[in-house]
């Protein structure tokens, strides 16, 4: 392992080679929106990335993920709104960026009849000034990838090692990953992870990445988007939307005749089910219960708080309803 | 240490509370050196960004303290901070606890039983 004066080092190199690195946002998309003839798939979605800060983007599939981060590596052409990578506008001028960027799409495009140690000679030919072999060497010996094995040999496993490898060594300022860790086994997983976490620390990179396990999203992310149907459904720091997040749940009185208990502030999701009543909210404050037993005949009242995963599926299923056109869920 | 990434419990949270029974532990000494937050981070496989602001957040505690450019080091009566502090989110806990036991309208008798209950039942575990 590298000792913190080496990390330092490496960080200090880059701090004098670049002069934008002061500054806030590493991303900022400002209402994007992507419509293939009359079908939106990513629809007015604004973020920003500060510098140095891992963003994570969940969402089911479909949900404009993909999409979203391609508009961004300007592989599709957007339907509107604006988006700048390091203070460039990526429509305009992604080229002054490129070279930047370390990007692992979803599908690995790299020369199958290549060796390993040969598509890396040829990547970094792209970087004549920025390729840092000794990085590139520990990665691939932490991630236990073969120089001498042809492209086509690798493991699915093996590809997305070599990919994130050849994304990461020209010490990109961000770096971002299109759903980087599904179908790969749980050991590939962490040593993927692993050479994500190392480059963070060493590099001090900024990241987005895009997933469906709420895990992963939880582990790296300071930042938290989820996405559903093209919309941005919350946008927070990680910790901000779990300590502020809760469940309420309520049982009415029997003998009452089904008052008409209304939703908290900020409730994401409710589900009514005879007496009891369930309430997901996104900003829990004391007020609510008090409110609740108040103006309500209540047997049982209790708060509970919800893991990142719960939150998720709140807030889908929410969306959900609303955008069919109810308020309420029975189940 | 480890952090459990489907809990309710910021990992940040989690971060902090785990150095800081490890120090009640022993496992880390006053004056000596807890894992730097990129160590941490990689053992752990959590962001290193959540790590700095877990040891920020201790120093301010006044569980560790920094020394600039080596590390962040147990404070003097480290351990002792730490162990209120450890109090302290034992004692939310419980009350969460009893607050839960009072809306089910369970006696004091009944929560005190329950509680003496659970302690004689839970098997003492070393901490690594």
């Amino acid at each position: 392992m590298l000792s913190i004066h080496s990390a330092e080092s490496t960080t200090a190199n880059v701090v004098t080679n670049d002069t934008t690195r002061n500054n806030e946002n590493v991303v900022e998309i400002n209402g994007l929106s992507k419509r293939y003839g009359r079908k939106t798939v990513v629809d007015n979605l604004s973020l920003k990335i500060p510098r140095g800060s891992v963003y994570g983007l969940i969402g089911p599939n479909g949900a404009g993920k993909s999409t979203t981060l391609k508009s961004l590596m300007r592989l599709l052409k957007t339907s509107g709104g604006s988006m700048k990578v390091l203070d460039h506008d990526v429509t305009t001028d992604f080229q002054a960026v490129k070279h930047r960027v370390g990007y692992v799409p979803e599908m690995h495009h790299i020369y199958r009849w290549m060796k390993v140690k040969r598509v890396i000679e040829f990547t970094k030919s792209f970087y004549p000034t920025t390729w840092n072999d000794q990085f590139c060497d520990q990665m691939m010996e932490m991630m236990e990838l073969d120089p001498r094995k042809k492209v086509k040999e690798l493991s699915k496993g093996m590809l997305a090692k070599l990919a994130l490898l050849l994304a990461v060594s020209h010490e990109p300022d961000l770096l971002v990953l299109d759903e980087p860790l599904s179908g790969l086994d749980p050991i590939v997983r962490d040593e993927f992870i692993d050479g994500v976490l190392k480059t963070i620390c060493e590099q001090e990179t900024t990241v987005i990445f895009s997933s469906h396990t709420i895990g992963d999203v939880q582990r790296l992310a300071d930042s938290v988007g989820i996405l559903y149907a093209g919309r941005l459904l919350v946008n927070q720091p990680t910790e901000t939307m779990l300590d502020e997040a809760r469940l309420i749940k309520v049982v009415l009185q029997g003998n009452s005749d089904q008052p008409i208990l209304s939703a908290p502030d900020s409730t994401i999701f409710e589900v009514r089910n005879g007496r009891e009543v369930n309430f997901t909210v996104s900003q829990f404050s004391p007020l609510m219960t008090e409110v609740i037993e108040r103006e309500n005949s209540i047997e049982h009242i209790e708060v509970q708080r919800v893991n990142l995963e719960d939150l998720f599926k709140a807030y889908i299923r929410g969306a959900k309803l609303q955008s069919a056109g109810q308020l309420k869920a029975k189940v | 240490m480890r952090v459990d990434p489907g809990s309710t419990v910021p990992i940040f949270t989690q971060i902090v509370t785990e150095v800081q029974s490890a120090i009640v532990a022993g496992v880390y000494a006053e004056g000596e050196r807890i894992p730097s937050a990129r160590d941490l981070a990689l053992q752990l496989k959590v962001n290193p960004n959540t790590v700095q602001k877990a040891y920020a957040e201790l120093v301010d505690l006044g569980v560790v303290e920094s020394k600039r450019g080596i590390g962040k080091f147990v404070c003097k009566r480290g351990s002792r901070s730490a162990l209120k502090q450890s109090e302290d989110s034992i004692a939310d806990l419980i009350r969460q606890a009893v607050e839960l036991g009072r809306s089910a309208r369970l006696t004091d008798k009944r929560l005190r039983g329950i509680f003496a209950e659970v302690l004689s039942t839970t098997p003492k575990r070393e901490i690594a």
